[in-house]
């Protein structure tokens, strides 16, 4: 140990420390000033910067005795060097103090207990143009353009990209970020006028009620920019362990010795557990109980867990894992769905009890063979897409404890609450009310968060020490055990009449669903059901077989399986187009899903289609640039691609697809809303919260949310499906709903009006010029002994099962999409300038939130098309890195120009429907497209392979 | 998460006690200098030194002297490096080289001398601990074989650090301080064809300067692929230095590449043929042809081999056009 005198934030501090210690560790475990994130801790993100006299580094590889002496500034510091220098800057108006997270004690803190510093004007800005979303790389995206603006008060937005092309954010807010650094730096470089708070250029939506449509800024937005917002690893207890789990050495074998002596025998570790130590269920799983809580009688993939650790340090805990014998007999690799199929192959899981065949799903409309008979052109391809990653910011952590009457607690970062409880109690061998969990923050998750992780490990090595035991996953771990988007083969065949009317439409779909099933048949079948395209085909056929094999996981992803048959298809129509010599906007058209139109399944679209309209903004600018931009001289190959998409809203299929929550009412004139339904980035708080004030008529910051907590929040269901908005929107419009109607029937007898007549506005309740404040009514609502707390549970409209007659999904969404990228035809480059997109959501809830959606689903799928590939090969993870993993950075970013389609949906509240998935869809075959445009070469592969490009555009071959 | 393994820490404050400190160990230590390459390998285990002497607090690493030509102290970061005015003006392939090194985050630890002394890199080597146990270690570190060529007895783990090819291209050299005393070597002797024992200096010889010749009208550039403009290294570096006579004949030529080997790789050829000619089209053709022969990448970075040894070609004549509108 040695000793650490340094200067943090202004503060003198000194501590204890050994030379191994790296300063991110020291911060945030040592002084607690957990608002510097970790994301890679290789050096591979930026998440961990921070500034050292003056030069922001990496914190994660930074060993704390090098900041001997030196000045350290931390997110949690940013504030106060605006300051420092500005005395009296305004606090926020219009946005709450506290996000709606939990506490230590699991109490929400009152709004304006907590003070807010004066803002550093690069957070206010991060705040109102929506520049942060999940808010996990925000501290080091701040600090990083700090930096930028202490030395260049003026940056261009290509500057800007250079200055923070090394810090990553998944969620895409790349263009919010640069509009937020420049209004920062104009507001800096006149530090004497009052701060603007600049509305964002957003696109046009209806006009606003008093809440709804106006585009505020998150409710934990304050907390996100200031590093006050707790995620899992920001929370400690006294006397908690550190866990750990050893992972399976191969992708397939079985386990012929499991022993744990020596482990336990180590000196710190206060358990060893395997699975002899699971008292409940030895198996969990979303939808099929297929996958080891602690492998028994074999691994099935390199992530598996064999067995746990928890020790008084991380170190010990490494030690031990490395001390326990395990061994091996390695078994056949199936390493890819169309192997899996074969009778002769090794069965990896029967989970379904059909061997490796975990769900074959079936699509049938019409007559096919009558249909390819129709046809005049037919166009059948083979497309192949990778597996790929979430990469959210955060990795998975878990912090499972022991309550005083011996329930067990988990923290974590779930996507789904409620099924994370059911799961634990279940391995645990415990009554679901027996088990709490709670949701932290959670710093991106895009799908990737929805099962399992430590959740059960955790609680076991709580029940077995007594003590907390937190799990911290590395970068590593997390990159190869959690489920991934599903690699698949497509086979499309699309008929269509010389006129364009397509006829027929056959596809053939093998999804890798990896070694258990997750959530792989859901994903698979959105993936058949939505092979024909947003369009109108009498017969189709499909059939897709979603398969085990050793490969990791594949679950849950944005876009939900129809990111991958988007591809397909849309490289089909675009063919199509070219082969009739037709437009592809005209061609798109005509057969475009509309009022009236059945889709694959049998549904008849009876409202909310915006897709015509989609197809028709985009056309229309696309046309406008084209011309503008034929003048400028073109050096490197330019060209427009084009696609459409739709994607359902909601589980559908039949499943009961309910959500509930919960409105209290408060003396002082506020209201809180309650749900299990996961943040994860998407903004779910501020649109609850926004529906919430608007039914009671409150002021937007007199909302507080609190979301994911089984013991205090009613379940809100899997934040899957871009359902969330929709389902548990209108519980909580509806819970709103009922707590106004208590609330009117007590107001009705002072203001002397019926209580239909009243009006809930601005926190007033009124009636003909008479009012009464909110607060007022609500104390005397109690005096009456009425209820304050309202729940509801609401039931979305019902589907049915795929192949049942009726209605698969209560409705969808729309998008289209053209972009424009530059070729090199010297290196097999392709760069995408610019990305026009129109998105039908319904209604526009919010539109600051909804731009963030669009533009991080188009950045993300961006990735998809050129750089990302989770590389596996025979069950080995080659992607096991952050920086092996190639995505986007903001220098990617393409100009975005977004149109937003409100055709409403009856059923929504206030008409909306899903928006986190559909905008990211059309991407890859926008840009796969635009490269067939631009040098004649179809693109089957994902992703974009520039000397795969390059050889045919060489070879004058039409595809690779 | 992951830990460093446990080290001691030492901080010398001059090149002596730092040499010293070295041979103290004998072998069982490190320099340290921005530690940007050192600690992310430490983290997944590819060293476990016993000690580690910081070059940090050694003022007279630091600082870029202007004499008969240039010379850069080791200790120099990268971001000096790259704002750095006359290296920009007359060495501006050695600023732009430095300038394109992983990060900015990065760039104000790391330093040139360390980035000379960058290990070399492989996609079997450059993993997590774990991952490689599970594998089965490589020879480069713990095993016995080459994954990339499994018959091979040598290793081929490629050289990644962007300045080192221009520092080559510019005739630069090195100057190495050891117990047995000091000596100045070429910078094209600091390397050797060997992924294991890449570096042509002893273990215990510190890099202490680069020095670089007068710049006497050399143009230079440096052209760097790689998959993204972020964080990733280099799997192909072209470096090209030339000197134009009076009559606008090239007096001088040398087209250094990086990551197409386990040592940067001078392109002999394509400078015997620059030699006393005028830079046209054609003869770019025909040099960009000559140094595209000699380049060996294996499948071992990221990309194909063939894509980069293809890329070579493009890149040498991109360079040398770009050296032609100078
Ligand atoms: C995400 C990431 C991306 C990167 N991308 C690139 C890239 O694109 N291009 C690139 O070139 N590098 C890259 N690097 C590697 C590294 O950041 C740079 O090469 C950097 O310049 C190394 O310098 P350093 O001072 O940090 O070296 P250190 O890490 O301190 O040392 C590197 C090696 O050199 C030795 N050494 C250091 N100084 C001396 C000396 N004076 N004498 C003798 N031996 C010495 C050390 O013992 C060690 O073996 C990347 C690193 C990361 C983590
Ligand atoms: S080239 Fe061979 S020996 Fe060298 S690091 Fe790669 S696999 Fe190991
Ligand atoms: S760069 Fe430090 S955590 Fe990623
Ligand atoms: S807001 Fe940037 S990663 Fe989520």
């Amino acid at each position: 140990m040695t000793n650490l005198n340094m200067t943090v934030n202004g503060k003198p501090i000194s501590i204890e420390i050994e030379a191994n210690e790296y300063l991110a560790a020291a911060l945030r475990y040592k002084l607690g000033l957990t608002g510097t994130k970790i994301g890679c801790d290789e050096a591979e993100c930026g998440a961990c910067t921070v500034i050292v006299n003056g030069t922001p580094v990496d914190s994660c590889i930074y060993p704390a005795l090098k900041a001997q002496g030196a000045e350290v500034l931390t997110i949690e510091g940013l504030a106060q060097t605006w300051a420092a220098t500005e005395p009296g800057v305004a606090t926020e108006p219009g946005v709450a103090t506290e996000p709606g997270v939990v506490t230590e004690q699991g109490v929400v803190t009152e709004p304006g207990s907590v003070t807010t510093p004066a803002l550093h004007p690069l957070q206010a800005h991060f705040i109102h143009q929506g520049a942060l979303q999940c808010g996990y790389c925000t501290p080091g995206m701040l600090m990083q353009s700090k930096h930028l603006l202490d030395h260049n008060p003026n940056p261009t937005t290509d500057e800007i990209k250079v200055a923070l092309k090394d810090t990553l954010c998944r969620c895409g807010a790349y263009v919010a970020i640069m509009n937020a650094i420049q209004f920062a730096a104009e507001e800096m470089r006149e530090p004497n006028a009052a701060r603007q708070t600049v509305i964002p250029n957003l696109p046009a939506t209806k006009a606003p009620l008093d809440v709804i449509g106006k585009p505020l800024p998150r409710p934990d937005a304050i907390a996100k920019a200031t590093g006050a917002a707790k995620y899992t690893d920001d929370y400690a207890f006294p006397d908690m362990l550190w866990g750990a789990t050893l992972r399976a050495k191969f992708p397939h074998a079985k386990i012929l010795k499991l022993d744990v002596a020596q482990a336990q025998a180590l000196p710190g570790v206060r358990a060893v557990l395997t699975h002899h130590d699971v008292p409940g269920s030895k198996n969990h799983g979303l939808i099929y109980n297929d996958w080891p809580v602690l492998c028994y009688d074999k691994v099935r993939y390199q992530g598996d867990a064999v067995a746990i650790v928890a020790a008084d340090t991380r170190e010990i805990a490494q030690r031990a894992l490395d001390l326990i014998e395990v061994a091996y007999e390695p078994l056949p690799v199936v390493d890819n769905p169309v192997d899996a199929l074969k009778p002769e192959t090794i069965i990896v899981n029967d989970g379904t009890g059909h061997g490796n065949l975990l769900k074959h799903i079936h699509v049938e409309k019409g007559d096919i063979d009558k249909g390819f008979a129709e046809a005049d052109v037919i166009i059948e391809n083979e497309y192949h897409s990778p597996f790929y990653e979430h990469a959210f910011m955060e990795p998975e952590c878990s912090i499972g404890r022991v309550l005083e009457n011996g329930r067990i607690e988990v923290i974590c970062g779930s996507q789904i609450p409620y099924e994370d409880r059911r799961q634990i109690a279940a391995a645990l061998n415990m009554e679901e009310r027996e088990v709490r969990v709670r949701g932290a923050l959670i710093g991106g998750g895009f799908g990737g968060k929805e099962d399992i992780a430590a959740q059960i490990h955790v609680a076991l090595l709580a029940k077995a020490t007594g003590r907390p035991v937190k799990m911290l996953y590395s970068r590593h771990e997390s990159l190869v055990s959690h489920p991934k988007r599903h690699a698949t083969v497509i086979r499309v065949k699309t008929g269509a009449k010389q006129d364009g009317t397509l006829v027929a439409s056959q596809a053939t779909i093998y999804g890798d669903s990896g070694a258990y099933a997750s959530l792989g048949d859901k994903v698979m079948t959105r993936a058949a059901t939505h092979a024909a395209g947003p369009y109108a085909v009498p017969n189709v056929k499909i059939d897709c077989y979603a398969m085990y094999t050793n490969n990791p996981p594949a679950g849950a992803f944005r876009g939900f399986g129809v990111t991958q048959s988007a591809f397909a298809v849309e490289s089909n129509m675009d063919e199509l187009a070219h082969q009739l010599n037709m437009d592809p906007f005209e061609l798109r058209r005509m057969n475009a899903l509309r009022i009236g139109s059945t889709t694959s399944t049998g549904q008849v679209v009876k409202e909310s289609a915006g897709l015509l309209e989609c197809i028709r903004l985009v056309e229309q600018e696309v046309k406008r640039q084209r011309d503008s931009n034929l003048q400028s001289p073109v050096s490197k190959l330019q060209s427009w691609g084009f696609a459409a998409a739709f994607k359902n809203t909601g589980l559908g299929g039949g499943a009961p697809d309910k959500s509930a929550a919960e409105v209290e009412v408060f003396e002082d004139g506020t209201a809180e809303v309650r749900s299990s339904a996961a943040e994860i980035g998407q903004g779910l708080p501020t649109v609850l919260a926004m529906i919430t004030a608007e039914e009671l008529g409150l002021p937007y910051e007199n909302v507080r949310v609190l979301l994911s907590d089984t013991d205090l929040t009613p379940d809100g269901g899997p934040t899957t499906a871009s359902r969330q908005t929709f389902v548990t929107g209108n519980a909580a419009r509806y819970a709103a709903k009922g707590m106004r109607e208590i609330l009117a029937e007590t107001a009705s007898e002072y203001l002397d009006a019926a209580p239909a007549q009243l009006t809930f506005k601005d926190g007033y309740v009124s009636q003909n010029g008479h009012k009464l404040p909110f607060a007022e009514i609500v104390k005397r609502a109690r005096q009456e002994n009425r209820p304050t707390r309202y729940l509801h549970e609401y039931f979305a409209p019902a589907t049915k099962p795929l192949g049942v007659e009726g209605d698969m999904h209560f409705g969808f969404s729309y998008a289209a999409q053209a972009a424009l990228i530059e070729l090199d035809p010297d290196t097999g480059e392709t760069h995408v300038l610019k990305i026009v997109t129109a998105t039908d959501i319904g209604r526009a809830l919010n539109p600051l939130a909804l731009q963030g959606q669009v533009e991080g689903g188009i950045m993300m799928c961006l990735g998809n098309a050129l750089t990302e590939e989770f590389i596996v090969e025979k069950g080995k993870v080659w992607s096991d890195l952050f920086a092996k993993y190639k995505m986007p950075s903001i220098k990617h970013t393409p100009e975005i120009v977004s149109f937003i389609v409100e055709d409403e949906i009856s059923a929504g509240p206030f008409g909306a429907k899903g928006v986190g998935e559909i905008s990211s869809i059309p991407t890859t075959p926008a840009i796969t497209n635009a490269i067939y445009n631009a040098c004649g070469v179809r693109v089957r592969r994902l992703p974009v392979d520039q000397d795969a490009l390059l050889l045919a555009m060489r070879a004058g071959k039409l595809e690779t | 998460m992951l830990r460093l393994p446990p080290f001691e820490y030492h901080a010398p404050r001059s090149i002596e006690q730092a040499v010293n400190l070295y041979a103290q160990f004998g072998g069982a230590a490190m320099f340290a200098a921005g530690g940007t390459d050192l600690y992310p390998n430490m983290k997944r285990r590819q060293f476990t030194p016993q000690a580690l002497i910081g070059l940090n607090g050694i003022d007279e690493l630091r600082g870029i002297v202007q004499d008969n030509g240039i010379t850069i102290r080791a200790g120099t970061t990268l971001s000096q490096v790259a704002s750095h005015p006359i290296l920009q003006s007359q060495y501006s392939a050695l600023a732009t080289a430095a300038n394109l090194v992983s990060t900015p985050q990065l760039r104000a630890m790391g330093t040139l001398g360390g980035n000379l002394c960058l290990d070399t890199r492989c996609n079997y080597y450059n993993q997590e601990f774990s991952w490689r146990q599970a594998l089965g270690f490589c020879m480069k570190k713990d095993g016995e074989i080459c994954m990339v060529a499994p018959g091979s007895s040598r290793c081929w783990a490629v050289s990644s650090t962007d300045c080192a090819p221009v520092v080559v291209a510019l005739d630069g050299r090195v100057r190495l301080v050891g117990p047995r005393g000091e000596r100045v070597i070429a910078a094209s002797d600091l390397y050797r064809d060997d992924g294991i024992l890449y570096l042509g200096k002893e273990r215990d010889e510190l890099v202490t300067e680069i020095l670089l010749p007068p710049a006497d009208g050399t143009k230079s550039v440096y052209l760097k692929l790689r998959r993204r403009d972020s964080f990733d290294f280099p799997i192909l570096g072209v470096a090209a230095a030339l000197r134009f006579a009076s009559n606008g004949e090239i007096a001088n030529a040398r087209i250094v590449l990086g990551g197409v080997g386990s040592r940067p790789l001078e392109c002999v050829e394509s400078a015997r043929l620059l030699m006393g000619q005028k830079l046209t089209r054609e003869l770019i053709g025909a040099a960009a042809e000559a140094a595209w022969k000699p380049a060996r990448p294996l499948d071992n970075t990221d990309s194909t081999h063939s894509y980069r040894k293809k890329m070579t070609r493009v890149y040498v004549a991109r360079a040398l056009e770009a050296l032609s509108e100078k």
